[in-house]
């Protein structure tokens, strides 16, 4: 059975129900529906990124749903991202960006661990300063609560 | 915003500049508000309108099209970037936490820092603090949880403490008390008040007898998360900063008979913390470090000590243990052992520490004996796919034992390449050879410096020089085979006789238990006992540069 998504710039996508599943939001929407065919529309996505994620979900279609787990799951280490997810994820940092957007909002549980575990490793290793570099992010601390915070956290440097 | 912004800018490529300077507006505009996660859902729509507004002024083009919104991290909503946050690892957690004020605000919040240690230390020891009568202090830190059996010292006291301590019962000391973290005594002094002769140290009080007889069922615990949720965030971020070293001080430690009769806590220069545990005399000798959370990856167990005779390591065992976050801890200590060593010679500990081979010492036993030495127990721990707790002992039960101190121990990460060359194995030490294999190279002149060196009667600073150094200006290139081999010293123990000619040191007798540590002096020839330091002609200790110990 497919059912059709629609992204923000009205394109269409035709996926089975099984992968378009994978999506819980989407489930959840699809239960509520019940047996109707019309398309889902999905404003906050665009056409570029569904493509993506719909290719994800294809790929891992078979896997295992995840149930829910207890706080201290294993996922959370960085050094296991499987080898297709891995080249999966080499895009530009904007769709990477675009990607764990998508899947916070379509609540795609594994594909935002992979997101996330991505953007970890890029911080992996980095200096503050070359966070900020690698994210375009602006330092809006003034000096004294930099030096602060730094002391604060200076702790974690050796841990 | 002024163009003049712009130029200030580093060099980048034209769109990065414009999207920078577009967060940053986003940002401003949203600086007044503090509910991160409002201004999540305003973000998208924000950032897309002042794209819109700024694209006019500007003339770098967003290469990407028009109109599209372009994401940093800074704009990703709040639940993204705490779920970003909690992947990593400590290091990179914290400096995360300095680039920006949204950033950190986000990240530095209660939610965040619960989960971030109940994902590695487990939320069993995080209620197991928070019923210790210390959690209505929380900034003070304590020391690691003790995992001790609770019958294991009930009834088996010292034989000899037995009668001269006032140790009202084994169990309402809070160091045996498996419920109850293992804290050091209010008062500032602990130089010896801590035994637990003194039975509470105010930590016990009434409530320890009560958690004494409450079993921990195992891994089925269940844990109360209304409390263990009510922890505040300061104190979970100070136990967390407590928890996750990777080196323990002694005072960390859990050690019986830790006061004032047997074991004690000394003030000294040679230790980076300040203090030593010092081994008087004891005959159970048990002492226990819990590392907690330890990341993924393979570590070696390094403890440094100072052993100023064989008693306290031959024979002892050192052991490290691999436990579950979720594990009962008073089953750990019985569990099988991941690593041990148990030397049954002086030369078995030698060979695992780095007190010998190299250029440098070429009187191992000597230094081992005079200074700091790291014994790095042989093995690795993997430590696999989930944070972990180690349990590291050393233990002997039988017959006296004195002159250990210790220092600290510690993990170090061999896949990690800087802390790599900490290892013995792996690291610069790490020419070391395995003993009894190589051949001596002093020429045998170890314990005995030759006939003429005797003869250095004769007063001069040369031969002084030349015997506090171990030159030997007469020895035949051919040493004698007695002495080349020094383990095999250690199964023929050499008479007396033979040392005659040999000069005033005396050989340790093997496997000695020797005589408590109380400054001994000097041996003369063919006496019995510990030497410790080198003697001159007329008796007196001569004092041997230890130039080449890093103390």
């Amino acid at each position: 059975m497919t059912v059709i998504l629609v992204s923000s710039d009205n394109q269409d996508f035709k996926v089975d129900k099984e992968v378009a599943e994978r999506s819980i939001l989407i489930k959840n929407m699809l239960e509520d529906v019940g047996e109707s065919d019309s398309p889902i529309p999905l404003p906050n996505v665009t056409a570029a990124v569904l493509t993506k994620v719909i290719e994800y979900c294809e790929h891992h279609r078979n896997d295992p749903v995840q149930v829910p787990e207890e706080t201290d799951d294993p996922r959370k280490r960085s050094n296991d991202i499987e080898e297709w997810d891995m080249k999966f994820m080499q895009v530009d940092q904007e769709m990477l960006f675009e990607i764990i957007l998508a899947a916070n909002y379509l609540d795609i549980k594994p594909l935002l661990d992979v997101g996330c575990k991505t953007v970890a490793n890029i911080i992996k290793g980095k200096t503050p300063e070359e966070i900020r570099k690698a994210f375009n992010i602006v330092n809006d601390f003034t000096p004294e609560e930099e030096a602060q915070i730094k002391k604060e956290n200076e702790w974690a440097e050796d841990r | 915003m002024d163009p003049d912004r712009k130029e200030k800018l580093p060099d980048r490529q034209a769109s990065s500049a414009f999207f920078s300077e577009q967060s940053r507006v986003g940002m401003n505009a949203d600086r007044t508000d503090d509910d991160v996660s409002v201004k999540a859902k305003n973000d998208v729509k924000d950032i897309e309108s002042k794209s819109k507004a700024s694209k006019d002024h500007s003339d770098s083009g967003d290469t990407e099209g028009l109109g599209r919104k372009k994401i940093t991290l800074g704009d990703m909503p709040a639940e993204t970037l705490i779920h970003i946050g909690l992947t990593l690892p400590c290091r990179e957690f914290g400096r995360f936490l300095q680039t920006n004020r949204t950033i950190h605000s986000c990240l530095n919040s209660h939610y965040v820092w619960h989960q971030r240690f109940t994902t590695r230390f487990g939320q069993t020891v995080l209620e197991d603090k928070l019923n210790s009568p210390n959690s209505n202090n929380p900034s003070k830190l304590s020391p690691p949880l003790t995992p001790r059996g609770l019958s294991q010292y009930n009834n088996h006291l010292d034989p000899v403490s037995a009668p001269s301590s006032p140790l009202p019962s084994a169990a309402s000391s809070p160091r045996l008390n498996p419920s109850l973290p293992h804290t050091p005594p209010p008062n500032p002094s602990d130089d010896g008040s801590e035994s637990d002769g003194n039975g509470n140290n105010g930590n016990g009080e009434g409530s320890s007898s009560s958690h004494a007889k409450r079993a921990p069922k195992g891994k089925g615990r269940r844990i109360d998360l209304r409390r263990t949720n009510m922890a505040p965030k300061e104190m979970l971020i100070d136990m967390y900063k407590q928890m996750s070293r990777l080196t323990l001080p002694a005072e960390d430690m859990m050690i019986a008979h830790m006061g004032n009769q047997f074991w004690r806590m000394i003030a000294s220069g040679e230790s980076r913390y300040g203090r030593l545990a010092e081994l008087a005399s004891v005959w159970w000798m048990d002492v226990v470090a819990v590392f907690y959370g330890v990341p993924p990856g393979r570590y070696k167990v390094q403890w440094r000590v100072k052993v100023t005779s064989d008693a306290p390591i031959v024979n002892t065992e050192f052991r490290a243990v691999l436990f579950d976050k979720h594990e009962d801890l008073n089953t750990v200590e019985e569990k099988p052992n991941t690593l041990t060593f148990k030397p049954t010679s002086k030369q078995e500990f030698i060979e695992q520490t780095d007190s010998q081979g190299g250029r440098v010492n070429k009187r191992p036993f000597r230094n081992l004996f005079k200074g700091f030495t790291t014994l790095e127990l042989p093995g690795e721990l993997l430590v696999e796919d989930d944070y972990r707790g180690v349990f590291v002992q050393i233990r002997n039960h039988d017959a006296w034992k004195s002159g250990l101190y210790i220092d600290y121990v510690r993990l170090v990460n061999v896949d990690e390449p800087e802390q790599r060359k900490e290892s013995l194995v792996y690291g610069f030490h790490g020419q070391r050879v395995a003993a009894g294999n190589e051949p001596v190279d002093d020429e045998g002149e170890e314990y005995y410096p030759s006939t003429s060196s005797s003869s250095a009667s004769s007063a001069g600073l040369l031969p002084w020089l030349q015997q506090v150094c171990g030159i030997n200006p007469h020895t035949r290139t051919d040493p004698r085979p007695q002495f080349r081999s020094r383990a095999g010293r250690q199964f023929n123990p050499v008479q007396p006789s033979a040392l005659l000619d040999v000069g005033a040191r005396s050989v340790p007798v093997p496997n000695s238990t020797s005589t408590p540590v109380g400054g001994s002096t000097s041996s003369s020839q063919g006496g019995q006992g510990q030497s410790r330091k080198a003697v001159d002609e007329e008796g007196q200790p001569v004092e041997r540069p230890d130039a080449c110990l890093p103390l």
